[in-house]
């Protein structure tokens, strides 16, 4: 699903963000990128949905090699990626509603379809109730778990949160993953970067490890 | 799809100036009064080249006859005058006609020609010019190929006040152009810009539509649309505000006060400045806009 063949990244000539990154990431698997600070965990993910382009090496998605797509296409790779962010990354002057479904605006998808779909993860996530009201409005938990809809919405092959707790208390954490596992259960490849070595190691899960953007245990 | 797309952008464009109300109405209010600032610039430059044109109109040139000449060789003149490219119109003044407008002139003191014997005036022709040759150098070259004519004794025309108006026509046009140049880059630098701001305030809307999947254009129409719907309302405002001024201006102004530069009324903006001002509003907010998305739609 996933292949990294001696990928590097430079943010600066001599300190790079990544270094001979090579690896491999089957469907339906759920991975967690742990590291400190500035490992490069969220430099890959960044390169997975393209945020940023690798400066060496070659990564394939579905088959695909994206180090020489163009900048035109790579809309069309995100939309079969989910996305979610520490800061979560709503918009703020729409409602979770229209937050969800302007990721299937994007995609042509008609109005009536776009209702069923964004009921149905809101459901999903919890948050049916919640549809009409403005992010600000929303509790942490709450709109992480908005961030998840809307990312889940188009039903992608990969799902990629990078920090997806970083902002939220213990119990809204184990909320938050206990959504990614239901989501990777059915079918969806997840990838986590995260800093929450307490739930990691509960859910026993594969772990990539990055420090100084390397991989040291994988 | 087109057509689900096309509705989608417009919808967006309207919710986006919906949800941002109070950021909208002061860069429509913005725009509006940059435009207004050209308008009262147009406005007064485009009366003044009317009032001006008047005074080209009333230059004219007056070519006395020498006594004595038969009307076929009056004829002939006449002809040879109007086979000039310049004319626009010749009429004959005989001498009798001259001695009693003449009369008509003094009105009152009609009793100071009563001891002339022999009418001194002479007959002439009153020669009105084409628009393109109303300047001292048109009148200049005609005035000399008249002077040659056989039977013109005279040929005036006024040189001071040609040449003072000229003069004064090439200020006015250096001066305007100036002006209306810095003006009119004020005014690009200010629509522009404030409709970037509107645009640099959503910056981060941008970067999720793009994380999102959305593809340049589907982010950039509906800032497009937006950009030349606020551009367009601001114009529009600038002409309503323009037009009032002008009421205000006109209805109070002192009867006589248009009789200083031989005309009695001010004009507002013609139609199709109107039409220009509205399009250049529209256009400098599609320009705006198309500048400022462009810059964070890499992501």
């Amino acid at each position: 699903m996933i292949q990294m063949f001696h990928v590097s990244k430079y943010y600066d000539k001599n300190f790079p963000a990544l270094r001979d990154i090579s690896l491999e990431i089957n469907k339906g698997d759920f991975v967690f990128v742990m590291g400190p600070s500035g490992a490069g965990k969220s430099t890959l993910l960044k390169l997975i949905f393209c945020a940023e382009r690798a400066d060496e090496g070659q990564i394939l998605i579905q088959g695909r090699n994206i180090a020489r797509l163009s900048d035109s296409k790579i809309p069309y790779l995100r939309r079969n990626l989910g996305v979610v962010f520490q800061d979560y990354k709503l918009l703020q002057s729409r409602t979770i509603y229209e937050n969800i479904a302007f990721s299937l605006k994007v995609c042509g998808v008609s109005n009536s379809e776009i209702k069923r779909r964004v009921y149905f993860v809101l459901k999903q996530v919890g948050l049916e109730h919640k549809s009409d009201s403005f992010p600000i409005r929303l509790s942490g938990g709450e709109q992480q778990r908005a961030a998840i809809a809307r990312a889940i919405v188009n039903e992608p092959a990969i799902l990629i949160a990078d920090e997806p707790t970083g902002n939220l208390d213990y119990n809204m954490s184990v909320e938050i993953f206990e959504i990614l596992k239901d989501i990777n259960v059915r079918g969806t490849t997840v990838i986590v970067a995260t800093h929450n070595r307490e739930i990691v190691s509960k859910m026993q899960r594969r772990i990539i490890s990055l420090d100084k953007g390397k991989i040291v245990s994988n | 799809m087109a057509l689900y797309n096309i509705i989608h952008f417009l919808e967006e464009a309207l919710n986006n100036i919906r949800r941002n109300t109070f950021v909208a109405a002061i860069t429509v209010g913005t725009i509006g009064i940059a435009f207004l600032i050209f308008g009262i610039f147009l406005i007064i430059f485009s009366n003044l080249n009317d009032i001006t044109s008047t005074w080209k109109e009333q230059i004219q040139v007056v070519s006395y006859l020498k006594d004595g000449l038969s009307n076929a060789e009056i004829i002939s003149i006449e002809d040879k005058i109007k086979s000039e490219r310049e004319i626009n119109s010749v009429a004959f003044i005989s001498k009798e006609k001259a001695l009693s407008e003449f009369r008509k002139d003094l009105s009152s003191q009609t009793g100071l020609l009563e001891g002339l014997g022999e009418n001194p005036l002479p007959a002439y022709f009153e020669i009105k010019l084409k628009k393109a040759y109303q300047d001292p150098k048109g009148i200049l070259s005609l005035v000399d190929r008249l002077k040659k004519v056989k039977g013109i004794e005279e040929v005036q025309y006024g040189q001071e006040w040609v040449e003072n108006l000229s003069s004064f026509l090439d200020f006015l046009m250096i001066a305007g152009m100036i002006v209306g140049g810095l003006i009119s880059l004020a005014v690009i630098l200010i629509v522009s810009n404030t409709v970037k701001l509107t645009v640099y305030a959503r910056k981060e809307d941008i970067e999720i539509m793009k994380l999102i999947g959305a593809t340049d254009w589907f982010v950039k129409t509906p800032f497009l649309i937006e950009g030349m719907a606020i551009g367009f309302l601001g114009s529009l405002m600038s002409v309503i505000l323009l037009f009032g001024i002008y009421q205000i201006i006109v209805q109070n102004l002192p009867l006589n006060a248009g009789l200083l530069f031989g005309r009695f009324s001010i004009a507002f903006l013609s139609w199709p400045d109107m039409v220009l001002l509205l399009i250049a509003g529209v256009l400098l907010g599609l320009f705006g806009s198309f500048v400022s998305v462009g810059r964070f739609l890499k992501v």
